[in-house]
């Protein structure tokens, strides 16, 4: 596949975007991206260790003499859904995975993964004909009770699912549909996170190729679970002491997101993310003439909750790139997932926040300067 | 406990803006204190401080929680006219920030301004304002700046992510009643600081090692997560709860939570703190707080073996313009000097121990028996039928 770029790093991320794009990877069903991850890195010649679960903790080492490290976080998982039920008119009766709406499946084209053989089909209203059901169908809610699974087999009765193969509990992938414009906007589900992870490679590429050693070990971490909450909980070293995560930067009216250049997520529904780290990377932004906007996420969480809430000590932040219509139809552009990849790159040049353990208050940081008291 | 310095420390910590994200000052000024004490203690990369106090005996170690950051705001949008959108920090009502005076703190310089209810002025306002829905996109904050476009917001520097303070304009009253925003939990604070400060005066000894967290992360829920270390076996929370005060009763009590929205805190811990209280005449009463959390459960959320309760001191109208009583706050005092100065809940209290070594919590002695004894229907008929006939068996 030509995805139409000149440059030789707009095509590696593209092209790697499109590659995981294809492969499914709802959560709890990850085992393939993880693994496409893993020979990724391979390549790369960075070395990398695997959980139980899945999530992948790469490691490129920094210059020596820092006790601590810092780890940009991406997530793997995708929203998708499971079979619930096998409904007495052979169709499938399906949960969603992730929390999203069931507007945004409908129409969906889909794959079931069953013990015996994966199936196609299609997401439907459950009043699906026009010329059947006439207004009915516009007012119909919208409702993950109100959707169902057309199974492309000849499947008529409960009896016929079962014979398929087909049981409760099956993975329900939805086609990503990617379509990338020479405009530069790339459309497609699931660019939530897939198109993190590809910026992410793109940077530890270019850190790899340009033996850009990074100022401290730098751990590249590909989380499994992050869609249902519990992505960062098990992946990080006491060392690590600031922790970057990359995701999907909601773009919408109301929102300060764009889809050019980093956006940068000061909050979100899990409250602030750490000051100091965020007023670094808007540090570095400037310094590097790196566009960026700053933004809060109303509804939102991100691996930073997880890995906080599993009693991690750690500055947090949140990079994204900023997307059209997240969890639905979405769109984001070369320009900020490349503004993203310059970030990185700089991000892991840079000295750390600070430089070790504070070892009292006198090296604790001020966010008020006396002078600066308005009253 | 001395009600002066300990209204003089509280004042201190409401005068220094804390929301959640934004405390490093009030981490400062509680390092400051210890100090002065001539206390111990660490600081963690965020700024949770944990201070440890030796204690006279061998085995599990305590840990005392509070929380120093509190509910706030920050931009989350610059309008075209000038006004500024606010996001909260941590859960809180709209309703209880409009009219409020905030300071803005912006990467060089700090700003004032009030928070606003988004009203067209002068067009048709008489009826505009009672109709203006109750919520967070419905207030704005009102720079006192010479502002009228975006621009003009950006070039002062002001930037979305840019920090809220509310003033807590606080009063003292001579009655006792304390009423401020943000007494949650700078109170509890202040009577953490005075505690220690009788501790070590009087010289009291301490029957285990005890840790003082004072957190930063509380009002957004991960405050004790990353703190409290393996050794420690319980956690006991102060912090602020509203309870109803009756006439009986004027703000006087310490409340001693049985179950929050995280599920019920420690039966032997709770039953343990209720005897303290008892033994030292401290006014106090159970009771189960709904639509509460506090660091306890941020702590067992971080995956800590630990015993779990919350203090309270009497509060009125949490997260709004909050009001304590200064006998509420020393009665909370006394009941910390006591709890630290008790035998723990349990003299060895490791985990994974053996069976034999593990508590009761059902006795013989407070199992009614299940069913009260019966007569077997049999019996009575039998019974019955020969009484009946007199003695005459048919049989």
């Amino acid at each position: 596949m030509t995805p139409g770029f000149d440059d030789p790093s707009d095509a590696y991320l593209v092209e790697r975007l499109l590659e995981m794009l294809a492969i499914p990877s709802i959560t709890g069903f990850t085992d393939e991206l993880s693994r496409y991850l893993c020979a990724e890195l391979q390549a790369l010649g960075v070395e990398f260790q695997l959980t139980r679960r899945g999530s992948i903790i790469a490691r490129v080492p920094g210059k020596s003499g820092h006790r601590y490290a810092r780890a940009v976080v991406n997530h793997l998982d995708t929203i998708g859904a499971t079979v619930k039920a096998l409904k007495p008119n052979g169709r499938l009766a399906i949960a969603p995975v992730g929390t999203w709406s069931s507007r945004f499946a409908e129409g969906g084209r889909v794959t079931v993964f069953t013990s015996s053989g994966a199936y196609r089909g299609q997401v439907l209203p459950l009043l699906a004909s026009g010329h059947a059901f006439n207004e009915e169908v516009d007012l119909l809610p919208i409702s993950w009770n109100q959707i169902e699974v057309r199974v492309n087999e000849r499947a008529e009765t409960q009896q016929d699912l079962r014979a398929l193969g087909v049981e409760v509990g099956d993975y329900v992938a939805f086609d990503a549909d990617p379509e990338v414009s020479s405009s530069g906007y790339i459309s497609a589900r699931h660019l939530d996170n897939k198109a993190g992870a590809a910026a992410l490679l793109c940077a530890l590429k270019q850190i790899r190729q340009e033996r850009l050693e990074p100022e401290i070990d730098l751990h590249a971490i590909f989380t499994v679970t992050e869609e249902v909450g519990t992505g960062a909980g098990a992946t990080l070293s006491d060392r690590v002491s600031e922790f970057v995560g990359i995701d999907i930067g909601p773009v919408a009216p109301g929102q300060n997101a764009r889809e050019t250049g980093v956006t940068i997520c000061a909050q979100d529904t899990s409250g602030p993310y750490d000051f100091h780290l965020r007023r670094k990377l808007t540090q570095l932004c400037r310094s590097n003439n790196i566009p960026y906007q700053v933004d809060v996420f109303r509804y939102y969480y991100s691996d930073a909750n997880s890995a906080v809430t599993a009693g991690h000590d750690v500055h947090d932040a949140l990079l994204t790139f900023g997307t059209d219509a997240t969890h639905g139809y979405e769109r984001t552009h070369m320009d900020s997932l490349r503004a993203l990849v310059r970030l990185l790159v700089a991000y892991s040049a840079s000295t750390p926040v600070f430089p070790a353990r504070l070892s009292g208050r006198r090296e604790f940081p001020h966010q008020i300067e006396s002078q600066e008291s308005a009253q | 406990m001395n009600a002066q310095r300990l209204k003089k420390t509280l004042l201190d910590l409401l005068a220094i803006p804390s929301p959640s994200g934004f405390t490093d000052e009030i981490v400062h000024y509680i390092g400051r204190e210890l100090e002065s004490i001539g206390l111990d203690y660490d600081l963690t990369r965020r700024g949770t401080i944990r201070a440890r106090l030796p204690g006279s005996g061998e085995g599990p170690v305590r840990a005392v929680v509070n929380h120093v950051d509190t509910i706030g705001a920050m931009v989350r949008m610059i309008r075209s006219d000038g006004r500024v959108q606010v996001a909260p920090i941590g859960f809180w009502s709209s309703r209880f920030a409009e009219g409020i005076r905030v300071t803005l703190f912006s990467e060089h310089r700090a700003f004032r301004g009030t928070i606003m209810p988004v009203v067209e002025w002068g067009v048709s306002r008489d009826k505009g304002v009672e109709s203006v829905p109750m919520d967070w996109d419905h207030v704005e904050l009102r720079l006192d700046e010479a502002v009228f476009n975006a621009d003009d917001v950006r070039a002062l520097g002001i930037e979305v992510g840019d920090y809220i303070a509310f003033d807590a304009s606080a009063e003292v009253l001579d009655n006792g009643f304390i009423v401020a925003r943000n007494l949650d939990n700078k109170a509890g604070a202040a009577v953490v600081l005075e505690s220690l400060r009788v501790l070590h005066e009087t010289g009291a000894e301490l029957t285990r090692d005890t840790y003082f967290l004072f957190t930063v992360t509380e009002t957004i829920g991960f405050g004790a997560g990353s703190a409290v270390l393996p050794e420690v076996s319980e956690l006991l929370t102060l912090d602020f709860a509203s309870v109803p005060s009756t006439e009986k009763s004027p703000m006087r009590r310490v409340t001693i939570a049985s179950a929050d929205a995280s599920g019920p805190y420690d039966y032997h811990l709770i039953a343990n703190l209720k005897r303290i209280a008892d033994e030292h005449g401290i006014p106090c009463q159970k009771k189960l707080l709904e639509a509460y959390h506090s660091d306890t459960a941020s702590a067992l959320a971080a995956g800590h073996d630990v015993r779990t309760a919350v203090i309270a001191y009497a509060g009125d109208a949490a997260h709004s313009t909050e009001r304590t009583h200064i006998e509420s706050l020393l009665n909370a005092g006394r009941l910390l000097i006591g709890y630290v100065t008790t035998e723990p809940t349990f003299a060895k209290d490791t985990a994974f121990t053996s069976v034999d070594q593990f508590s009761h919590q059902i006795t013989d002695d407070n199992m009614p028996p299940q069913k009260p004894p019966v007569p077997a229907s049999r019996e009575v008929i039998r019974r019955e039928q020969s009484g009946a006939t007199g003695g005459d068996n048919k049989e």
